[in-house]
């Protein structure tokens, strides 16, 4: 078996960065591959934070022969579909943020974002990359596992009989902590405190162990027509997880 | 029957120039149809005319633009799309000066290629006989459709001539240097108009299905018409009358 995993940060799998992730985990189970070197996780996970799904998209039409498995992450349509190399990891930028380190070329482009872009067209570009991967793979022959990293809202689901979770990023806003006796989610923490999301692939250690024991199922199994929202079913999720302290460098939690 | 046409100034509706979208409007279509095209706009202009209005008709004729304009442009700017830095000017600059950062080829024939497919998909869902021309020559594999495919429309408007002050001229390139715009209705003169027309009225009234075919090699064309070279007559004794400075304006002719 030969996995390729397609997407954003929700998948990105840093080799030297402190914490599971679940493409790591993926990747060390014995019948998915059993090793787990640098190499194999720049190769096979090819993921990049703040990019777009058309990103994702490019990179699985130019790899998708090596891989007789896919697991591909869709992630929200209102970002850049495209941007030069060495700041495409800012298209879900897609407001001028005037903090250090934010590129000034893209402060100028985001004047014109919503002149040349709208939600229309940016969603029928995710519904069909969404559509194009399904239907690339099954004339292929290749298993695929769908992941749309937010909600359902405008995809097409009935064009596959592959299977689909989705909502994944309300599992990641969901993770809880208590900051200063202060009982926090994830969305608290880092939206409206402004805090960094350090988490690897926007989850604790516990929950990407369980989306990755999730994911080796489905391959297992060869799962077909499943359409799973994952964060109202009955998935055990770790609401509150010792991790998350270590990863945000809070002390005596 | 009601018939609808969408596309840019390859189907535009025109008062003058015998277009080919009026010539089927007055015999084929007893007057039932709706030209909804207009020049210089995007592929996704089309598309979002086309979808906010399909289910009002039984035959479309789609017209298919170039997938390199601007999908989207702020609102009344529409017609601007076919400015991809051909002309500089104020409203395009901004938007063309970031334009090899934000859009590549790879990415708007992604767009027109899933175009394409909803259109002929949706056609077909709700049992809508359809035409697709190609204005453009085809930069993209194009996805399995039952309905009628005929591509390269611009290669006929491109290889048209026209007797222009004693010397024969290729009409895109006298329009070039006139800068007036084009004089032809739809980008081809009468004779051609009328014969467009008959070849969508003869795929229509056939019902045909699964054919394809390069316009230009497929089909007679003449590419002079003497209707076309008294229109550019006019151009050329207004050309003429600029030049006498008889409009109170001079102009260095750069004919």
């Amino acid at each position: 078996m030969k996995l390729g995993i397609f997407g954003d940060s929700f998948a990105t799998c840093a080799f030297d960065n402190v914490g599971y992730t679940w493409p790591r985990l993926l990747f060390q189970e014995e019948d998915i591959g059993g090793v787990v070197s640098k190499d194999m996780l720049s190769t096979d996970c090819y993921a990049k934070s703040g990019s777009s799904a058309f990103w994702a998209y490019s990179h699985f039409m130019n790899r998708r022969h090596l891989y007789d498995h896919i697991i591909f992450l869709t992630t929200y349509h209102n970002r850049w579909p495209l941007l030069p190399k060495e700041i495409e990891s800012y298209s879900w930028n897609i407001h001028s943020h005037d903090v250090p380190g934010f590129p000034d070329e893209l402060k100028h482009m985001n004047k014109f974002y919503y002149d040349i872009f709208n939600m229309k067209l940016l969603r029928l570009i995710n519904q069909s990359i969404f559509r194009q991967v399904n239907e690339i793979c099954k004339t292929e022959n290749k298993y695929l596992i769908n992941i749309i990293c937010f909600d359902r809202d405008h995809y097409d689901f009935s064009t596959t009989d592959f299977s689909i979770f989705y909502n994944l990023h309300l599992v990641c806003s969901g993770e809880r902590m208590v900051v200063d006796g202060e009982d926090l989610t994830m969305r608290q923490y880092i939206n409206d405190r402004q805090n960094y999301d350090r988490r690897q692939c926007h989850m604790g250690h516990t929950n990407n162990m369980i989306f990755k024991n999730i994911m080796l199922d489905c391959i297992r199994n060869k799962t077909m027509n499943l359409q799973v929202d994952l964060y109202n079913t009955n998935y055990q999720w770790a609401g509150y997880d010792r991790s998350l302290y270590e990863i945000f460098d809070i002390k005596n939690p | 029957m009601r018939y609808a046409i969408f596309g840019d100034s390859y189907a535009v509706y025109r008062d003058h120039g015998s277009p080919w979208s009026n010539t089927i409007n007055e015999t084929l279509a007893d007057k039932k149809l709706d030209n909804l095209a207009i020049s210089g706009t995007s592929h996704w202009y089309s598309y979002t005319k086309f979808i906010e209005n399909y289910k009002n008709y039984e035959c479309i004729i789609f017209c298919h633009t170039n997938s390199m304009r601007w999908p989207v442009l702020p609102p009344g700017e529409h017609g601007r799309a076919w400015n991809i830095g051909y002309l500089r000017c104020p409203v395009m600059d901004p938007y063309n000066k970031i334009r090899k950062d934000i859009m590549s080829e790879e990415l708007l024939n992604f767009i027109s290629y899933n175009i394409f497919q909803d259109v002929n998909r949706l056609c077909q869902e709700n049992n809508i006989y359809l035409i697709n021309i190609f204005s453009f020559p085809l930069d993209f594999r194009l996805p399995r459709t039952n309905f009628p495919v005929l591509v390269n429309l611009n290669q006929i408007s491109v290889k048209e001539q026209v007797m222009y002050d004693g010397k024969l001229r290729y009409v895109c390139d006298l329009n070039g240097i006139l800068k007036r715009g084009d004089r032809r209705a739809c980008h081809l003169n009468p004779l051609n108009n009328k014969k467009l027309a008959s070849i969508v009225t003869e795929l229509i009234t056939n019902k045909t299905y699964n054919f394809y075919a390069d316009l230009l090699e497929y089909y007679q064309w003449d590419f002079r018409d003497p209707t076309l070279d008294k229109t550019y007559e006019l151009e050329y004794e207004y050309e003429k009358n600029i030049s006498n400075g008889l409009f109170g304006i001079y102009r260095q002719s750069s004919l």
